[in-house]
């Protein structure tokens, strides 16, 4: 049996979100589907629910979050590892892959690149450590075609896409029943961080209340944290906002995944201010689950909404457009046309399955 | 005439009321070169690249005061040629004619050595005119005419230009005081851009298209 490792990619442990994404699902399905012995490494401090729906998935944890503590673990376990897993370009991915090609140069290593257009410029890949680090890669990909194809076009290694897919952990299945459009709520879900320096909620929020006269049948709800300092913002927000206090609904996160995807499944549209994203996770469940999107034009948006077959999109930190696109979805649009397209694009495009599967014969293409 | 600035993220040509971003360092997908535009840490940058031909302007000039007067046309020349290098990751073939002083030269050496130190770069003096006519065909994805000083024999540099090039490349001119090269340029196949910053002087950037 192949062993995996997937190590977390900072100075801290994975989250139990992460462990729900991309970063634990494939080397899950790694497992569950390809019969691979995957153990994720992680440090101390954050808990796990999420690992509840992911049977007979190791967990290490180390004693720290230090990168020591983690070339410990491959000084000590790297040589029984047939494939490690990086996550992103951080400076503790770089000298753990250094280490450990000096351990087991064997061993293959993946990196799932995570990059946005201005991240990529900044790096300057064809220095060290970062050229050292991107040619002892064996596979690494993107997570939208947009980006994959500017990396390729950029850099002299050959970038896979791999698309963030969805796949539902409580069902076990990448497969979902469309709930048709009459039988939705005029909801608009959102799911993610409520934050204002990457999601600028600001902008959500502020854009609802403006067509909320004009709505009146329609709510607004947020699935997901809101972080500090913007829970001032929210504050505020709600307090001047005391008309709408029914119809803007804060869940708080919800961890339970067939919640969650009960939670897309009552809204008609997804709608995300967002200003930074790689290949969004919650765009592609928002997909599989039929959702209208109404969304921001970071790099990857073509990917999901194509030429507006799937909703509308606006440029980022644009409120007045924002709040008229909300406004056209909610009066003139064929949102039941719309929402079969994109639940349809997400099946075919968005099934985590079917992207682990096509992960895993590249691997074995490269000897694995 | 016109303006050359630097406003924010971009290098913007402005002639009365138009305006030209003949770069934008925040429009990172039109970067596919390896020196990024922005950095995290202290490694050089597009930006950089630029500033520090701009420090080194008047050693490249070795005293000859008038040159050293045009630095901002030099600048502009350097935006221009980086603009057409980062379209692609690949190197390039470069190739200079005219003029026989080295400014254009050290400006370009001085990018390339951290852009893409494998694109070729030909100075063409005037005893190799003849070998270059005979030799290139087809050949090059940038020209670079170094207007700068008198030269009897335009005519036939353009003719080796526009026959050594591509069938579609950049061909860039600086001119200085020179009518018939202007003429000459003007006239050239593709789509032709004139900047203007002094009475004398004229930058020509062309979207060379072999008919």
């Amino acid at each position: 049996m192949r062993r995996v490792a997937a190590i977390s990619w900072i100075d801290e442990p994975w989250t139990n979100i992460e462990i729900g994404k991309d970063c634990g699902l494939i080397p899950y399905l790694l497992h569950k589907n390809h019969g691979c012995d995957v153990t994720i490494v992680t440090g101390p401090g954050e808990d796990y629910p999420v690992l509840k729906y992911m049977d007979d998935l190791k967990l290490i944890r180390l004693s720290d979050n230090s990168l020591e503590t983690r070339k410990q673990f491959i000084t000590e376990q790297g040589k029984d590892i047939d494939l490690l897993m990086f996550y992103g370009v951080t400076g503790h991915n770089i000298l753990v892959s250094e280490h450990l090609r000096a351990i087991n140069p064997n061993c293959m290593m993946t990196c799932s690149l995570d990059m946005n257009a201005e991240y990529a410029d900044r790096i300057p890949f064809y220095k060290e450590p970062y050229f050292g680090y991107f040619d002892n890669l064996d596979l690494m990909w993107q997570s939208n075609k947009v980006m994959t194809d500017f990396l390729n076009e950029k850099w002299c290694w050959n970038v896979e896409c791999e698309r963030n897919g969805y796949y539902n952990l409580e069902t076990g299945t990448s497969y979902t029943d469309y709930v048709p459009i009459d039988q939705r709520e005029n909801i608009i879900v959102y799911v993610g961080r409520i934050d204002e320096v990457d999601k600028v909620t600001s902008i959500l929020l502020n854009s609802f209340a403006a067509i909320a006269d004009s709505v009146p049948d329609w709510k607004l709800k947020l699935v997901g944290p809101v972080e500090k300092p913007f829970d001032e913002f929210v504050d505020k927000f709600m307090a001047d906002h005391a008309d709408l206090q029914d119809r803007i609904i804060f869940t708080g996160n919800i961890n339970d995944r067939g919640r969650l995807h009960k939670e897309y499944e009552s809204a008609k549209i997804f709608a995300t201010s967002t200003r930074h994203e790689g290949g969004p996770n919650a765009w592609a469940e928002a997909m599989c689950a039929g959702n209208v999107m109404a969304v921001t034009r970071i790099d990857a948006y073509k990917d999901f909404i194509g030429n507006d077959e799937c909703g509308l999109s606006c440029p980022i930190d644009d409120e007045a457009a924002f709040t008229e696109m909300l406004l056209k979805l909610c009066t003139e649009c064929d949102l039941d046309k719309m929402s079969r397209a994109a639940f349809e694009i997400g099946r075919t495009k968005y099934n985590f399955e079917k992207v682990v599967e096509d992960i895993y014969g590249k691997l074995c293409d490269r000897g694995f | 005439m016109g303006s050359f600035a630097i406003e924010g993220s971009k290098f913007v040509y402005r002639d009365r009321d138009e305006e030209e971003t003949l770069i934008d360092f925040e429009d990172y997908f039109s970067n596919k070169g390896r020196v990024p535009f922005h950095t995290f840490m202290d490694d050089v940058t597009i930006p950089s690249l630029i500033i520090d031909n701009m420090d080194k302007h008047d050693e490249y000039c070795d005293g000859d005061a008038v040159k050293s007067s045009f630095s901002a046309y030099y600048t502009m020349l350097d935006v221009l040629f980086i603009r057409e290098h980062i379209k692609s990751k690949y190197p390039k073939k470069v190739i200079e004619v005219g003029a026989p002083d080295t400014v254009i030269t050290d400006h370009i050496m001085n990018i390339l050595f951290e852009l893409h130190p494998e694109t070729e770069y030909h100075k063409v003096d005037e005893s190799e005119i003849m070998d270059y006519q005979s030799g290139y065909k087809d050949y090059f994805d940038i020209a670079i005419i170094n207007g700068t000083c008198e030269d009897e024999s335009w005519k036939e540099k353009l003719e080796l230009v526009e026959k050594a090039v591509k069938s579609t490349a950049r061909v860039l001119c600086l001119s200085v005081d020179q009518p018939l090269l202007e003429q000459l340029v003007s006239s050239m196949s593709g789509f032709i851009k004139e900047y203007c910053l002094s009475g004398n002087a004229k930058l020509f950037d062309i979207d060379f298209r072999r008919d």
